[in-house]
């Protein structure tokens, strides 16, 4: 369903082809900034040049909004790239076209709406990064013991699979890990199969993106990147650490473009506004009266997106205290789960699109068990958020609260700390006089010092004012092993199978008409 | 004092009253309202020990939190703890009460001795001394080392707990240091003092006076650390401060008038800004990231003016 639209030549037109904008992600409030000229063609298409680069792309002058693709923008503003700092100025980011994904359905997905907004102006390389540690052992080593017939050739020394050492190998030489062995046996390990490691990533790749029906065109790549033994994050042999990026190519340069789309649709959602603040964003009406009108109980009842592995919930409004459906809400039940209130109707509009898109990319739950759940029974269902930005907290909380009552919505909320502000902690101890006591045998748990958890809470409700109604939740602050301070809320696991089927149905619903059978 | 921190304090002090009335208490903030009265009166004023008494005993031993204060947390189901700091801060009101202890503490102290010469309550807090936190540890141990003197607990763990301190690397962290400097200090082993601590001092120079940390030093699980921490802004303080100018009677004399100097114009800047102690930001986000002002900072930013 068509919710609005793209107005890319009147935006070009009315800012002169200067795209300005903030970019508030990691706790770091960056701009980005590009100009771009156009020229039409006799079809109306756009050729579209970035000042100072030769890259061209075509686009449409107006590309119709629809549901999924306002899921993408939403997807993409939690696992897209963001962009690296210009080293001349690091208040500036230049944001490249990339987005980190491993679920087959999701790359499928991302691919469909890149392709929508670029045209036929990109290509796309899918790539595979893994540790070789991986194929040191378990699972890894079975796929290399395998590549080779069955067992793996001996093991040869350092000085014969790699005669001259380069700089990086030299300092992986020089640097020192927890790990058993010697540095200089890891990394003729990695000489001697690199090849095989990169062959069975990239045949693993490619299995993916056939499995999601993914049509590669010629000039699309798979490639593999092997990083020497432990380095990129596995801590012993056959730990993986899998990292699948897919990078969109022949767009050098538009990422700025890209952004401001994003970022002019999430603002006019945020805001309900028809028109976003320089126009290229409009909706076809105030975006909380576009979109498709589900009857609740209908869609759980009979709709192919309203199942979990082929179960379904009961209603029964005769205990609503206050007269059932005429209160706009019902109760509702899974098997094996508590009876909630749900709205008895809700619009698939382009807040709902937005918050789907971003739950997938950042929600707690797991992502191939979201894909998976037409088919089968969610293996831990749980509904929880993390983010440092206000903005994806609001969001998730009203699309929640459209389909429950605000009470049900927010469990508890905690704030998780990255060892990098650690010492920061301990100095807010210090100010108490308490010492920062932290929970669990790796420190990971409950943070035990109340003073300290209770210092950050103002913080939090100062960064992310919409908790503020949930106040009372806040539970306390969590250490973990990195990133800035972020809110983690969570939800009674009630709740997600009622919101996730929705979801997937606003994200996949216009492409995908049974998600039982055709979501890999 | 200051006007501007007699004014502070004495404003704390009587919302911290109205909190001791709910019974929204913690033994850290007895322990501050104590020593702000000293510092304010000379004497203490308010019956501290009758609010430890009413609701932070547990099971006769101290704990850290009233139930109503661990209710500031949504079902914080580890609200009682019996903490080194929770037995030190009953101990130390006692004695600044000038009433006779009332509880066995050395051997509430010697429960907690681990085999590792550390002193904590791992039934508090069970993480392992890998990813504990320095300056929590060697804080503890130096409460506790004050606790056990003089008994005869202390003279047994003595060796203990020397070689423990002396085994523990430099940690880069003025307030570790300082309360490795503390327990060596009751031990009578200053000379089993790190030798480098004058690098660590340097390495905290911040603002006006010293942060208890280096921020280009700090790391996190992950790579590309300057990066992450790039936008960090480390903040002066002056209880940090105020471990800089202990630490220094560990190091040279040039270092020792070094710090001694710093201090000085942080007490004259302290002097046109009373109330310069300010919270850590992080990165962009221009919140407060946790606590600015504190009782003991204004305690601390005191004594700099007043003796520096």
């Amino acid at each position: 369903m068509k919710l609005g639209e793209i107005r890319v030549k009147e935006f070009l037109d009315r800012t002169g082809g200067e795209v300005r904008g903030r970019l508030v992600s990691d706790a770091k409030d960056r701009a980005y900034s590009a100009d771009y000229t156009y020229t039409e063609d006799t079809d109306g298409l756009l050729h579209i040049t970035r000042t100072g680069s030769r890259s061209t792309v075509v686009m449409k002058p107006v590309i119709d909004l629809d549901e999924a693709l306002v899921c993408f923008f939403g997807f993409y503003s939690g696992d897209g790239a963001k962009g690296g700092e210009r080293p001349d100025n690091p208040g500036i980011v230049r944001p490249p076209l990339s987005i980190s994904q491993s679920e087959p359905n999701l790359i499928r997905f991302s691919v469909e709406q890149f392709r929508k907004v670029f045209e036929s102006s990109i290509h796309f390389s899918f790539s595979l990064g893994e540790d070789s540690a991986y194929f040191m052992a378990d699972e890894g080593l079975r796929a290399l013991e395998a590549h080779y017939g069955g067992a793996l050739p001996p093991a040869e020394p350092l000085n014969r699979v790699r005669p001259t050492l380069d700089a990086k190998d030299r300092q992986y030489l020089a640097e020192r890990r927890p790990v058993a062995g010697a540095n200089e046996t890891h990394l003729a390990f990695y000489y001697q199969h690199k090849d095989a490691m990169a062959e069975i990533l990239a045949a693993r790749k490619r299995e993916d993106i056939d499995r999601a029906g993914i049509a590669l065109t010629a000039s699309d790549s798979v490639t593999a990147s092997l990083r020497r033994p432990f380095k990129k994050g596995a801590r012993q042999p056959g730990g993986s650490s899998r990292a699948d990026e897919t990078h969109v190519g022949g767009v050098t340069g538009f990422g700025e473009l890209f952004l401001k789309m994003l970022h002019e649709a999430e603002s006019s959602i945020q805001a309900n506004t028809q028109e976003s603040t320089q126009g290229l964003i409009v909706w076809s009406d105030v975006p909380s009266e576009v979109g498709e009108l589900i009857n609740v109980q209908d869609f759980f009842t009979r709709h192919p997106y309203g199942t979990i592995g082929g179960e379904r919930p009961r209603f029964t409004a005769a205990t609503l205290p206050t007269g059932g459906a005429a209160t706009g809400r019902i109760i509702g039940r899974w098997p094996r789960s508590q009876n909630i209130e749900v709205a008895t109707e809700i619009r698939i509009d382009p807040l709902w699109c937005y918050t789907a898109g971003l739950y997938l990319a950042e929600g707690s739950t797991s992502k191939a068990d979201i894909l998976a759940m037409p088919r089968r029974r969610l293996s831990s269902p749980a509904l929880g958020f993390t983010s440092s930005e206000n903005i994806s907290l609001e969001l998730l909380l009203r699309t929640l609260q459209k389909l429950f009552r605000p009470e049900d919505c927010v469990t508890a909320w905690k704030v998780k700390v990255g060892s990098q502000y650690f010492p920061e902690l301990v100095v807010i101890g210090l100010k108490n006089a308490v010492p920062m006591l932290r929970g669990g045998a790796s420190g990971d748990g409950k943070m035990r010092t109340v003073e300290i958890s209770v210092a950050i809470k103002d913080w939090a409700l100062g960064v992310a004012p919409c908790m503020i109604p949930y106040a009372e939740r806040y539970s306390h602050v969590e250490p973990t092993g990195a990133g800035v301070a972020r809110i983690d809320m969570w939800a009674s696991p009630t709740l997600c199978r009622w919101y996730f089927p929705l979801l997937l149905y606003a994200t996949f619903g216009a492409t995908v008409t049974d998600p039982a059978t055709e979501l890999c | 004092m200051l006007p501007e921190h007699e004014a502070w304090l004495t404003s704390w002090l009587e919302e911290l009253e109205t909190n001791i009335e709910a019974g929204d208490i913690a033994a850290s903030l007895c322990l501050q309202g104590a020593i702000s009265e000293i510092a304010l009166h000379g004497s203490l004023n308010t019956d501290w020990l009758g609010v430890m008494d009413e609701f932070l005993m547990r099971d006769g031993k101290p704990i850290a939190y009233s139930e109503q204060y661990g209710k500031r947390l949504y079902q914080f189901a580890q609200w009682i703890q019996t903490e080194v700091h929770a037995i030190h801060a009953r101990r130390w009101i006692e004695r600044a009460s000038e009433h006779a202890e009332s509880l066995d503490y050395p051997a509430l102290i010697e429960e907690l001795i681990q085999p590792s010469g550390w002193i904590y309550n791992p039934a508090v807090s069970p993480t392992g001394l890998r990813t504990r936190m320095k300056s929590e540890y060697l804080m503890s141990l130096a409460m506790g080392v004050e606790i056990l003197s003089p008994s005869p607990i202390l003279d047994r763990n003595r060796e203990q707990f020397e070689a423990t301190l002396s085994a523990e690397p430099v940690t880069g962290y003025l307030s570790a240091e300082y309360f490795r400097q503390h327990a060596l200090a009751i031990l009578n082993a200053t000379n089993l003092a790190p030798a480098t601590i004058e690098a660590v001092i340097s390495s905290c120079e911040v603002g006006e006076g010293y942060c208890d940390f280096d921020v280009k030093a700090k790391i996190d699980d992950y790579m590309g650390t300057a990066k992450r921490v790039g936008r960090d802004i480390p903040v002066h303080s002056a209880l940090s401060s105020l471990h800089a100018l202990s630490l220094s009677s560990l190091c040279d004399e040039a270092t020792q008038e070094r710090v001694r100097a710093r201090l000085g114009s942080f007490a004259e800047h302290l002097r046109a800004n009373p109330l310069d102690i300010q919270p850590f930001k992080m990165r962009d986000i221009d919140i407060p990231f946790g606590t600015g002002l504190s009782p003991l900072e204004i305690v601390a930013a005191s004594g700099i003016v007043v003796r520096l």
